[in-house]
């Protein structure tokens, strides 16, 4: 079974990717960390892609799938921004993050069954999911590039260009978050009968988009900037609660999107 | 810079607080003063007025340019009202919602908080919301310009999203009905277990299921939990993957029928029929000890008996009940009007007709593919059109800001 060599796969890009965070922090040495994180990506890659041959499904039905995506697309974006808009530091978090994720996984390793029940089984299913997991791995970029500006605020202020950055990864990250709310929508017209129907998933995506929105239009006002980067990281709580925290609320035993 | 008055046009964050909070006071009484708001209210002919009369009153106010239109279609409230709704949504989130089923008493009864989209907070906040965002569409739809074209996708797209679904929640009906082989049905059961005659009728002329391989486990003996050391299952498969651990066993799969019927003196046979349930015959060898043991195992059903390997006096080999792949109706659907449509339908894949869907629901669970009936849930939802157009709208306006950024927006 592939999921039996994830443990090799998995120390392999963790290393890779600290390796890459230890070079941005230690040395300063972006092209080395560069390399590295690059290198990470590969490996996951060709797992996350042995995965889906093996099962012979799209490896994203399980929590801890989901995790592999996320991990993928936040190291992914960190190598992005480091490459196009040389920020090694965010690469380096990124990476760091991803490792989190991925060690979620080593410790938690879920049964990887092969079988996709029917309500599963729709051309919806890939573009859901994975436009969803991108959006999260943007946002959580944006709420790193948050917490940064709010510590460094007393030393050296706000900083512009990062500001800059980061409301246009929420855009973005809004953007595909709206996508897979409204693919997820349609889905649950044709498999569901309703487009909506206010089961605890939805609620949280809703709470979820509602709080970028909120980031958003705080951000049109030009006396809101702090106020407006203070809900950034209160976003990413609720969009970690929509995506990992909604099984464990009481509600959820009636959910239909438990996996 | 001398500070601005409280209640002093133009009204700002403040005042925009202090009004969406009246809202929510207002609500909550109302809540607790006559109960839930009740959607039927708006049922059809009442929806269409509505929505006339909301877009008149938001196409006037967008022409007007006083104050109150100002504070309408500003940012303050927008801002507000956002915040209001994700409170009221974090509530719903946290507290288990009823659904239309039964009554909590208690605190959370008496203010709503179990059925919060149908509590007068919910329907106040969204109203004005749906106020706000219908007079800014259309302020923005006459000057024209790309800004304002991006502004006016998002923002219009959620005005008849909300709209559309808020009106529309009065004349949904959904409804579930029961059909038996070679039978034609025309009544159903609605969400309150009442028969009613519909105007669709439905003809089932077969129903099919597909199972995947199951897996086989290992489980004790004594309390028919699953063993867990190791390896938790192991997957059969239709053709390959012969060999495998489980714990402290080494399986081969010597033999495997998808679809068997018991043959008599100790064998299965393959044969494709309604009641067939996939059989292994498998070889597990204790790899500590090297003893190695040989048998059938099958999951069973209502037709075939279960079968076990026991392998000592603790541990015995099973098979797992096969997970439905697909399962799908051969149906003809009549209307009233004479329209007669044969097709197959399936989850995923329902039966568009008019203002009707019709989806693959369920079957008899404990029968599987020997169920003699298949249901079908029906869904009656004149607005989805309305709806639909302001979803699609959303989807452009996404694409939009994924391709732009904050660049232009």
């Amino acid at each position: 079974m592939a999921w039996n060599s994830f443990v090799w796969f998995a120390l392999a890009a963790v290393l890779l990717w600290l390796g890459s965070a230890f070079f941005v922090f230690g040395f300063k040495k972006k092209r080395i960390a560069d390399l590295l994180a690059v290198l990470g990506l590969v490996v996951l890659g060709i797992f996350i892609a042995r995965l889906w041959h093996v099962l012979d499904r799209p490896p994203l039905r399980t929590m801890a799938e989901t995790r592999l995506w996320y991990a993928f697309f936040l190291a992914f974006l960190g190598v992005f921004a480091s490459l196009r808009w040389k920020y090694a530091w965010l690469m380096a978090v990124s990476c760091l993050l991803a490792c989190v994720f991925l060690g979620i996984d080593l410790a938690k390793p879920e049964l990887h069954s092969k079988t996709l029940m029917p309500a599963l089984q729709s051309y919806w299913f890939i573009p859901h999911v994975t436009v969803y997991i991108f959006s999260y791995a943007l946002l959580g970029v944006s709420c790193v590039c948050s917490l940064k500006m709010m510590y460094k605020s007393r030393s050296c202020g706000l900083d512009r260009d990062l500001l800059k950055f980061t409301d246009n990864i929420v855009y973005v990250g809004f953007g595909f978050l709206m996508l897979g709310l409204l693919f997820g929508a349609f889905w649950a017209k044709e498999a569901w009968g309703h487009y909506w129907s206010w089961d605890p998933k939805e609620t949280w995506a809703f709470v979820t988009a509602a709080g970028y929105l909120l980031y958003i239009h705080l951000r049109l006002r030009k006396n809101a900037v702090w106020a407006a980067l203070a809900v950034l990281p209160a976003a990413f709580v609720l969009l970690m609660v929509t995506w990992l925290g909604v099984s464990y609320l009481p509600g959820a035993a009636m959910s239909v999107h438990t996996y | 810079m001398k500070k601005k008055k409280l209640w002093t046009v133009p009204f700002g964050f403040t005042e925009s607080f202090l009004l969406v909070s009246g809202l929510l006071t207002v609500g909550t009484v109302l809540q607790a003063a006559v109960g839930s708001f009740d959607f039927y209210l708006l049922h059809s002919p009442v929806n269409y007025w509505v929505f006339g009369a909301v877009c008149l009153v938001c196409l006037v106010l967008s022409r007007l340019n006083n104050a109150v239109v100002r504070w309408l279609t500003g940012l303050p409230l927008g801002i507000c009202l956002t915040a209001a709704v994700l409170f009221l949504a974090v509530l719903m989130g946290l507290i288990p919602q009823r659904g239309g089923m039964g009554h909590i008493h208690g605190f959370i009864g008496r203010f709503g908080l179990d059925a919060v989209t149908s509590s007068w907070q919910f329907v106040l906040c969204c109203a004005l919301l749906v106020l706000s965002l219908g007079t800014l569409s259309f302020k923005r739809l006459f000057v024209w310009n790309r800004k304002n074209l991006f502004f006016f996708i998002n923002h219009a797209g959620l005005f008849l999203v909300l709209l559309g679904a808020g009106l529309g929640a009065a004349d949904m009906r959904r409804f579930v009905m029961y059909v038996y082989e070679h039978q034609t049905q025309w009544q159903v059961f609605s969400e309150t277990q009442e028969s009613v005659d519909l105007p669709v009728a439905v003809t089932l002329h077969d129903f099919d299921m597909e199972y995947y391989p199951p897996k086989l486990v290992l489980i004790d003996r004594k309390s028919g939990e699953v063993f867990s050391g190791g390896q938790q299952f192991y997957q059969l498969e239709e053709q390959g993957n012969v060999q495998g651990r489980l714990g402290e066993f080494n399986i081969e799969i010597l033999t495997y029928y998808h679809h068997a019927v018991w043959a008599g003196n100790g064998e299965y046979r393959e044969y494709d029929m309604i009641g067939a349930s996939p059989a292994a015959k498998v070889r597990a060898t204790d790899l500590t000890s090297g003893e190695s043991r040989e048998g059938w195992v099958t999951a069973g059903n209502m037709s075939q008996f279960v079968s076990a390997l026991y392998l000592g006096e603790n541990l015995a080999l099973v098979m797992t009940k096969p997970e439905p792949k697909r399962f799908v109706s051969d149906i003809t659907v009549m209307t009233r009007e004479g329209l007669k449509i044969r097709t197959d339908i399936e989850v995923n894949k329902p039966l568009r007709l008019g203002d009707w869907m019709i989806y693959q629901y369920g079957y008899d669970d404990r029968l599987g593919d020997l169920s003699p009936y298949s249901s079908f849930e029906l869904v009656y939802d004149p607005w989805l059109g309305v709806v639909y157009a302001g979803l699609a709208m959303l989807c452009l306006g996404s694409v939009i800001l994924v391709w732009l950024g904050r660049k232009e927006m």
